[in-house]
């Protein structure tokens, strides 16, 4: 335990000397995160877990598969990711591909490849992943993130070092290293019969959310959330979504985001569409 | 209390029918727990064989004592005890055989605010930055709201709260701190005090805290910046002091900078107080004082003091330009240049150089340069230390009586009518390109479109010239109601009223007027019934590698308004701007200096309608950016 306090101060430590923002990423690749604002550090999710919090991954295993098309269709995102479980030990994977549509005007591609564990003793998870970066501009990349989830009762709490010890070698003349600092997201969610809440603040980023889960029935949920950000403008920060749970083994996740024409929101698609299928069946 | 006024009303008469006056008075009048001592003596005298009384009122059991008085030095005295929170009224009688005599009612009282202070002496022989603050614990052990004020003499200690209230039988914390300018070799003696609504004799004010500061120390002050904006390759210059007793020496000064690109510590001479940092900013960006460290030695201990000033700077990139003015009827042309480093200024005057002196006015350097009166070219040049850059733009003399056309470069003219000058006189005729011609940035005021064209000359014109300026179809398509004169007075174009007349069919402006330096421009029109559409919207380059700025153009189809947008993968916002576009024209709406993001994807929105927050049409594009 005094280990992983050690290295947390040091990844503390390493987000406040490093310089520049945050990593330009698409951090929020899954439907079901869209329609909760981003909140899915405190949920164990299975697959998709590993574009959040790697301790999620710490569940029923399967496969996971997102497909994303924002700003009216000239960003594509495209998000794959498995896991399984061997006794208390749990395994995933994931590719994730970012690109512009109109190849006459910018043909360019990011690919991330990321490997995850997660070690789960009942109500306490702690996982791990170490993410690869590729793609037209990126000579390579490399980061990890490091997460626990934890249950007390109706409370989940969650802890997430995202992006830690991130650096991409950049394409230029000569080749540029460009270090990001190491974001610090705690998350907090509620769970009760009739409902789920679940919340985020990422400190580094200055960004938050949180998502509500109401439960219609053993299969569907309805889910709605919101994703703000201080002192940085944020697009689309209302968002709606249904769950279908475990029918037939799949998961089927579909999120709706509220346009905002003040600031072209309606560049991100309103529609987005994830499914996921459980091992489990 | 009744009893009272009946023993009193009873025995009032016979008291002045004979003239004995009985006082009764208690002391102290405000307390707490303790003694009240009653004295009561009559004028004249009474002797001791008389017998007398003192009657205490309570006013919170609401019950009345009897005291038997003793007779010491002519005086009746008694005291009584006081254990509750109460106010009293007490009143004596003296009895004789032949009257009785009653004296005044006096007053004393128990129920009152009062302050129990743990005062503290604070010792601190050294003096430094940061002082620590001390807190101090006052109750309220009386029975009525103290009130208080609090204030540090002399100045120099900060007190919290500063003022308020305790509510009877509650305590309060106060926070002393010193935070005045106390210099090393000094002692200082500050007390904290506390001015309070306690009534007790002498009791008002308390001492809270009382501070010994000195004579040792060392104390880093004030930090100054040499500025808080630069351009790149400037330096800036952070100043400080440092005070220290006889008995410290000073083993090393560093001084820590925060850069866009590393933290910097640089090392100073540790002698002397004054101390100076300089930095050379060759990036873009925030330049924050981080910390000053300082090493010293006091009592054979080798110790070090960090001090965190916080204070930035921004360095900006500045490309150096050149503006000259011809000035009217003085043959002088003043040279304006604005860089970061030092000009060299050089003049060719049809064939003789010269070198113009000028002056640094915040990185503006300004010279005047007196021409020639021969006919011919004048070349001014600039060029810079340690760069590459050259500016050099130049102006044209000629010597006439009138009846000559000066051509522009963009094919305009202006003609000098025959009897323009009654005499011979020298004119200086600048013509200014504004690159590119074909393109505005739509976010600016003044929309340029054509050349400016100064015209000077050292005799005062007797006619006005013929201004025919000219301009491109495809900047003025469609535009001729909105094309306006403009004239620079003052260092700024301003929309002059000088008449006007536009040939649709050649596509000139023509107007009159003698001297003056004059230009064209228009302004986008928006018309309500008319519904702009994109016709492109692109950004150069739409994959910056290296260094540069990221130019984003619109072309529409009707003037329009436009909101830019510009999101990151997160879907934040990373630019931002609204404004006007003009049709037919390749509008400059953004340009991003990329230097404070991240590498990475992003994209561009933008929106155009014909009103300034309704947008009919969107676009988006993708750029990225690998620094």
């Amino acid at each position: 335990m005094k280990k992983i306090i050690y290295v947390l101060l040091l990844l503390t430590f390493f987000s406040i000397v490093t310089f520049g923002d945050v990593l330009d990423e698409l951090d929020n690749p899954s439907a079901y995160g869209i329609s909760m604002g981003g909140a899915l550090y405190t949920v164990f999710a299975g697959p998709q877990s590993i574009a959040y919090n790697p301790a999620g991954i710490a569940t029923e295993g399967g496969f996971f598969f997102s497909h994303v098309e924002h700003y009216l269709g000239v960003i594509r995102n495209d998000f794959l990711a498995g896991s399984l479980n061997v006794g208390n030990f749990y395994f995933g994977s994931s590719m994730q591909t970012t690109r512009s549509v109109d190849v006459s005007d910018l043909n360019y591609s990011q690919y991330i490849f990321s490997g995850a564990i997660a070690y789960r003793i009942k109500n306490i998870s702690i996982g791990t992943d170490m993410n690869g970066f590729f793609g037209t501009d990126v000579v390579n990349g490399f980061s990890m993130d490091l997460g626990g989830i934890f249950q007390t009762g109706n409370y989940t709490f969650a802890a997430v070092l995202k992006n830690a010890l991130a650096s991409i070698t950049w394409q230029s003349t000569p080749p540029t290293v460009e270090n990001y600092p190491t974001e610090m997201i705690l998350g907090v969610g509620y769970s009760s019969s009739s409902f789920d809440v679940n919340t985020f603040v990422n400190f580094t980023s200055k960004e938050f959310g949180a998502g509500v889960q109401f439960p219609l029935t053993k299969f569907f949920s309805i889910v709605c959330g919101y994703k703000g950000s201080i002192g940085t403008q944020i697009s689309n920060a209302l968002n709606a979504g249904l769950v279908v749970k475990n029918y037939l083994g799949f998961d089927l996740f579909v999120s709706y985001t509220f346009l905002d024409s003040a600031n072209f929101g309606q560049l991100l698609s309103p529609f987005t569409v994830s499914m996921n299928y459980n091992f489990g069946g | 209390m009744k009893k009272l006024l009946f023993l009193t009303l009873a025995i009032m008469i016979p008291v002045f029918a004979i003239g004995v006056s009985v006082s009764l008075t208690a002391t102290p009048t405000f307390l707490l727990n303790g003694t009240v001592t009653l004295t009561m003596y009559s004028s004249p005298t009474i002797s001791s064989s008389a017998s007398a009384v003192i009657l205490v009122y309570n006013s919170s059991t609401v019950s009345t004592q009897t005291l038997i008085p003793s007779f010491v030095d002519g005086k009746y005295i008694c005291n009584y005890n006081v254990s509750d929170h109460a106010n009293y009224k007490a009143q004596g009688i003296l009895q004789t055989a032949s009257a009785n005599f009653v004296s005044n009612i006096t007053t004393f009282t128990s129920d009152i605010p009062a302050a129990s202070v743990q005062s503290t002496i604070v010792y601190v022989p050294f003096i430094s930055n940061g002082l620590q603050s001390y807190v101090v614990n006052v109750q309220n052990i009386g029975s009525k709201t103290l009130s208080f004020t609090n204030f540090s003499s002399p100045t120099g200690l900060s007190i919290n709260p500063t003022a308020g209230q305790i509510p009877a039988g509650e305590s309060a914390t106060f926070s002393v701190k010193p935070t005045g300018v106390f210099l090393p070799s000094k002692s200082y003696t500050l007390d904290a005090i506390m001015r309070t609504n306690d009534p007790r004799t002498g009791m008002s004010d308390y001492l809270l805290a009382r501070f010994l500061l000195g004579p040792d120390g060392l104390v880093v002050m004030p930090v100054s910046i040499s500025g808080t904006s630069f351009g790149v390759g400037s330096n800036v210059s952070a100043n400080f002091s440092i005070y220290y007793s006889n008995n410290v020496s000073l083993s090393y000064v560093y001084v820590v900078w925060l850069t866009p690109q590393n933290s910097q510590m640089l090392s100073l001479q540790p002698s002397g107080s004054d101390f100076s940092s300089t930095l050379n900013m060759t990036l873009p960006g925030t330049y924050t004082l981080s910390k000053i460290i300082v090493g010293y030695v006091y009592k054979n201990q080798s110790l070090e003091m960090s001090v965190n000033p916080g204070v930035s700077v921004r360095a900006v990139n500045i490309t150096p330009s050149m503006n000259i003015n011809l000035v009217n009827g003085k043959d002088q042309v003043v040279v304006n240049v604005s860089s970061v480093s030092t000009p060299t200024v050089t003049v060719k005057d049809v064939s003789v150089n010269y070198v113009v002196p000028v002056k640094n006015i915040n990185q503006t350097w300004v010279g005047t340069y007196t021409y020639s009166n021969k006919p011919g070219n004048v070349t001014i040049t600039a060029t810079f230390l340690n760069t590459s850059s050259v500016i050099s733009k130049s102006f044209s003399k000629y010597m006439v009586s009138g009846g000559i056309n000066i051509t522009l470069s963009d094919g305009g003219w202006v003609t000098i009518p025959p009897n323009a000058f009654s005499s011979p006189s020298l004119m200086a005729v600048y013509l200014e390109s504004f690159n590119p011609q074909d393109f505005y940035t739509g976010y600016s005021n003044f929309n340029q479109v054509s050349d400016a064209i100064s015209i000077v000359s050292d005799v005062t014109p007797v006619a006005s010239f013929s201004y025919n300026l000219y301009f491109f179809n495809q900047t003025v398509n469609g535009l001729f109601g909105d094309i306006k004169v403009y004239s620079y007075q003052n260092g700024k174009w301003q929309l002059s009223p000088v008449p006007l007349n536009v040939e649709v069919g050649m596509q000139m402006v023509n107007f009159q007027d003698q001297t003056g330096t004059y230009a064209l421009g228009l302004n986008a029109q928006v018309q309500r019934n008319q519904s702009p559409s994109i016709i492109s919207f692109w950004s150069v380059p739409s994959n910056l590698i290296g260094q540069g700025n990221v130019y984003f153009y619109l072309t529409v189809n009707n003037d329009c308004y436009y909101k830019l947008y510009l999101y990151d993968m997160r879907g934040r916002i990373v630019g931002f701007q609204s404004g006007m576009a003009v049709s037919s024209n390749r509008n400059l709406v953004y340009t991003l200096d990329p230097s404070s993001i991240s590498n990475g994807l992003y994209v561009a929105a933008i929106g155009i309608g014909n009103l300034p927050n309704n947008f009919t049409q969107t676009r988006s594009i993708p750029f990225a950016i690998s620094k």
